[in-house]
């Protein structure tokens, strides 16, 4: 009976484990099929999870084999052997003639690593968010006809072997050692065999905190624990990584200072039974290890037992707010913040796991990059553009946790927020903007800490580019945070998608390219295009969040500014491709290969993103004609008179100054030498395709959510950074014209006029200019 | 006030709501019964904008429940089934929060919530937070989140379920108090003697359809030859055949 009830219970807690890993990898967006995203068994699941599994182990092992590695390299050597130590050091690993790999130093630094993995996934383990959660399962399973020794006996069985994060690193470090030993092909029954009596202490510690702490702890108490330990899991982990990362770890230097105590630890005893010579020696050690473990682990559950006796339920399942004082009202700060974002930081206060994760976390997980490279430290001081990508990276992590989560925080409460006359888009750039100024605050005292050399013009951009850049990417973080959750599931944990995670994480590390590019255009160009990232995906945003929580319904396609960007970038591969092609053949010159190049992609652009549009049934698709034609033309020639007259001037301004009047020189003689081929280009090919994507779909896109000047701007900007750093003024020029003149007409005749007037006479005077002065 | 015109909801090949029409006139208490899936409160999902119409369109003061969310939300005081609330916030504070995104000043929102609270019996619980509440308080917390903007229309979905016989009783005076100030009321549930005593005109919806509507007595008498409310609701919502009823019109 007891055993059927173990495992019964093994086997109920293990196809839990394996569902979540099975959820997930593989789950994916509920569609038509069912009204909730249904999580049926899915065939490929188990072959997934299999090779999932097989990789991780890999991955492990790898781990510790370069922690073994590490750790030999810089202990086995004395210290005072100094530089020649590396170079020894390597020698000593491919032939050990003449070195104990098990020497007493080294032997140190396994424990020491041994050591950490274990606290780690202690920590870890009770880090998650089972501890302080309000459901526990003990007060189901103390229903059931089982005595309560036995359920303890079940609860220590399963803590023990159904422990991933410490079953994947510690039985592969030790089975290493094992291999190292000379064990062979049974190295890993040796890891396994040996790692047994630590899983087995550590489930009984884990038991202790969870079941037995858990009935004497407040609930808040509960959580305060939970959070730190959470954080100190993490650190430990990361402890434990770098060993494995570089022997100049500063961890393994520790080992040098051990006491000779740690070898009466049950990790150290388990290193010294690997150490051990022969059988006989391992005896000893191998005993007093299951001895301590067996003490240790029987009175734990004799004291469990005992917190239990009172039963299993002490305080309520959450914090209480009675004991508390009523809220003081008002503070002044309230002034500044809406309802939405005041309520944000009272939650924010008051949830420490959730101010731990949000704002203490990203600064373990960057704080980390130190344990691994002490170097950087120094690198930083010295190097304002590893300071600045460092600090935007830092920025990154915050916003991951805090922008990332905006809707996902909501959790089931989200109800409240669909009952007031506010829509949610709103909400949540309130909710966003928030976060984006609490994390501004990361970036700033990384330089006000790191900066040595006081504020210089460099130093001073990159802070502006990385200031800049956290709004940006605030937005871009709710964004792909909404995008890639699922407020319908019922699990919490599992609302966001992973890999919508690694996506904001993705685009972050793009923009380190705006603060290590050399030159300022770079740099703005790449800002600007992250900002348009950003308010194309909230424009996809907006018009999803009515159809949020309705699992079947889409919001009709509508032409928005993703579909310029799409269009521009496809315009500009195509045009770099074609060109390949046409002149890899040797027998088109270079200015009919342009031609053809612009021309055909152009067409091929403007007809795939026609038929995409006719497939979704898109809105507002850009229409070349419409009725008033004559009207129109009249507005777009104006236009285009007048971005000319612009032109023109500046034009004639440049010629006055030399940096920009070679380059303009070099512009004309390329003209004339193709001008067949610029000429019906630029007159005819750019106004008819370059209007569709800047005019049509950019700035439209644009101007659906957007006033008229912001759309312009925006759109004639875009325009203009695509045309090069010498003819920006001139084109933004014409693109504020040419968007005016579409808005004012609503059909692309106007601006395709514009365009081809502003050009004909920009062509002339270009060749006129240069030859008159 | 409600205006529903040809509704529908499918999900793939399930009609969850079917071409339902219905309209509550202003200061009508009417309610929406029917047994356990039959699309009231997907119906009651559709009118407060969080579920897209397939087809068909809801109408509140003739504005459009999807197209004018923020507007018709406005003007609607809205309870779900199973109120969930934020952890870490207080019984008064959501209300006072829910009072403040309504557009009140903090002064307002904090006058009102002292009355709601009070009038709901939610005094004593209101310093602590609304996850643990019970059922009976979270329903009367989000009674009075509905209240908090003065709203002409509410909108409950089971204002009673999971009450206390004497909360019951309250919140059922307090719907007759706010009937009798002009309020339009749309309630669904399953308690029949409630819709009796509560509603001036009864809806039965039955797998998605409409299968009879009109003042109880009126429906006593035609379907039930002068039997009682249980007769008609059975009658009407067997489990095989559906839509034996009367079709409205």
């Amino acid at each position: 009976m007891m055993l059927r009830a173990a495992s019964l219970l093994l086997r109920l807690r293990l196809r839990r484990l394996l569902n979540m890993l099975g959820s997930r990898f593989m789950r994916r967006k509920s569609s038509a099929g069912g009204p909730r995203g249904a999580t049926a068994p899915k065939q490929g699941g188990a072959t997934l999870a299999t090779i999932l599994s097989l990789v991780m182990v890999g991955y492990a092992t790898f781990v510790a084999w370069s922690a073994v590695h590490n750790v030999r390299l810089q202990l086995a050597v004395p210290e005072d052997a100094g530089e020649l130590r590396w170079e020894r050091s390597f020698r000593a690993l491919d032939a050990p003639p003449g070195l104990d790999i098990f020497s007493p130093g080294v032997t140190d630094g396994f424990i020491l690593v041994l050591s950490l993995i274990a606290v780690a996934s202690l920590a870890m383990s009770l880090g998650a968010k089972e501890l302080a959660a309000a459901e526990w399962d003990m007060e189901w399973l103390v229903t059931l006809p089982i005595p309560r020794r036995t359920l303890l006996g079940v609860r220590l069985l399963e803590r023990t072997f159904i422990n991933p994060s410490a079953v994947l690193f510690m039985v592969p470090f030790l089975a290493v050692l094992a291999w190292q030993r000379g064990a062979g092909w049974v190295a890993p029954l040796i890891g396994l065999a040996l790692a047994l009596p630590l899983l087995l202490l550590l489930g009984a510690l884990r038991l202790a905190v969870d079941t037995g702490v858990r009935v004497r702890l407040q609930p808040g108490g509960l959580r305060n624990l939970q959070a730190v330990l959470a954080i100190v899991g993490l650190a430990m982990f990361y402890l434990a990584l770098s060993a494995s990362i570089s022997p100049d770890s500063f961890v393994l230097r520790w080992a040098r200072s051990l006491p000779a105590a740690v070898h009466w630890l049950p990790t150290g005893l388990i290193i010294d039974v690997l150490a051990a010579r022969d059988a006989r020696a391992a005896l000893l050690p191998g005993g007093l290890l299951l001895a301590q473990v067996g003490v240790v682990v029987t009175l734990i559950m004799l004291g469990v037992e005992h917190l239990l006796s009172r039963g299993i339920v002490a305080h309520g399942g959450r914090e209480s707010a009675r004991s508390a004082p009523r809220p003081v009202a008002r503070t002044g700060a309230r002034r500044w913040l809406t309802a939405i974002q005041a309520r944000e930081i009272k939650l924010l206060l008051r949830d420490r796991n959730f101010l731990v994760q949000t704002l203490v976390l990203p600064v373990v997980i960057i704080g980390a990059q130190f344990f691994f490279n002490a170097r950087l430290l120094d690198t930083l001081g010295e190097e304002p553009a590893h300071l600045a990508a460092m600090a935007f990276g830092l920025a990154a992590y915050v916003l991951m946790f805090s922008a990332f989560q905006t809707l996902n925080s909501e959790g089931h409460a989200l109800w409240i927020l669909y009952t007031v006359p506010v829509p949610l888009d709103v909400l949540l750039r309130q909710k966003a903007r928030l976060w984006g100024l609490i994390t501004l605050i990361y970036p700033l005292a990384m330089f006000a800490f790191f900066l040595r050399g006081g504020l210089t013009g460099e130093t001073a951009s990159l802070l502006a580019v990385v200031l800049l850049g956290v709004p940006v990417y605030a937005t871009l973080a709710v964004c792909i945070g909404v995008l890639g959750s699922d407020p319908l599931s019922q699990e919490v944990q599992r609302r966001v998608r992973g890999s919508s995670a690694y996506l904001f994480m993705l685009l972050a590390s793009l923009y380190t390219y705006a603060i290590y590019s050399a030159s300022l255009w770079q740099r703005l160009t790449l800002m600007l295009l992250c900002a348009s990232l950003a308010f194309a995906l909230w424009q996809k945003v907006r018009d999803r969040l009515p159809y949020l929580l309705d699992p079947t319904a889409k919001p009709p396609a509508h032409v928005s500014l993703a579909d310029g960007l799409v269009a521009a970038l496809l315009f500009f591969v195509l045009q770099g491709v074609v060109m390949l092609a046409v002149m890899s053949t040797d027998r088109v010159a270079i200015g009919p290969a342009i031609f053809i190049a612009f021309a055909v992609s152009g067409a091929v652009t403007y007809f795939a993103m026609i038929i995409a549009f006719a497939k979704l049934k898109s809105l507002g698709v850009p229409a070349y004609f419409g009725p008033r034609k004559a009207r129109a033309a009249g507005i777009g020639l104006l236009a285009g008179a007048g971005a000319a007259v612009c032109g023109v001037g500046y034009l004639a301004v440049a010629q006055r100054i030399p940096a920009l009047q070679e380059l303009l020189q070099q512009h004309a003689v390329a003209f004339v030498d193709m001008a067949g081929w610029i000429t019906p280009l630029a007159i005819l090919a750019a106004p008819v395709f370059e209007e569709f994507i800047f005019r049509g779909l950019i700035f439209g896109g644009l101007r659906r959510t957007l006033g008229r000047w912001p759309a312009v701007l925006g759109s004639a900007g875009l325009f203009a950074m695509c045309h090069g750093p010498v003819s920006f003024l001139p084109v933004l020029g014409l693109g504020i014209a040419a968007a005016l003149a579409y808005d004012a007409t609503g059909m692309l005749l106007a601006p395709m006029l514009a365009h081809a007037l502003y050009n004909t006479v920009v062509l002339c005077a270009e060749w006129i200019l240069p030859a008159a002065s | 006030m409600i205006a529903i015109e040809g509704l529908d909801k499918r999900y793939g090949d399930f009609h969850a709501v079917d071409n339902l029409s219905l309209a509550v006139a202003r200061g009508e208490v009417f309610g929406f019964l029917g047994p356990n899936g039959a699309g009231k409160t997907t119906t009651i999902r559709m009118l407060m904008g969080i579920l897209v119409p397939t087809s068909g369109r809801a109408l509140i003061d003739g504005l459009d429940c999807h197209r004018q969310a923020a507007d018709v939300k406005r003007r609607v005081g809205y309870l779900p089934d199973s109120p969930i609330f934020y952890d870490f916030l207080r019984g008064r504070e959501i209300l006072q929060f829910v009072g403040e995104m309504h557009g009140l000043t903090r002064g307002e929102s904090s006058a009102r919530t002292e009355r709601l609270l009070d009038e709901l019996g939610l005094d004593d619980a209101a310093a602590e937070y609304a996850v643990n509440y019970s059922m009976g308080m979270k329903k009367r917390l989000g009674l009075a989140c509905a209240l908090i903007h003065d709203p002409p229309v509410l909108i409950l979905d089971e204002p009673t379920n999971g009450l206390d016989p004497r909360a019951s009783r309250d919140v059922q005076d307090r719907l007759r108090a706010a009937a009798a100030e002009g309020r339009t009321i749309l309630l669904s549930t399953h308690l029949l003697d409630m819709a009796e005593k509560l509603c001036a005109r009864v809806g039965i919806i039955h797998k998605g359809r409409l299968v009879s509507v009109g003042p109880s007595a009126e429906l006593k008498e035609t379907l039930a030859h002068g039997g009682s409310l249980e007769d008609v609701f059975l009658s009407v919502t067997q489990p095989d055949e559906a839509g034996t009823g009367h079709h409205p019109a």
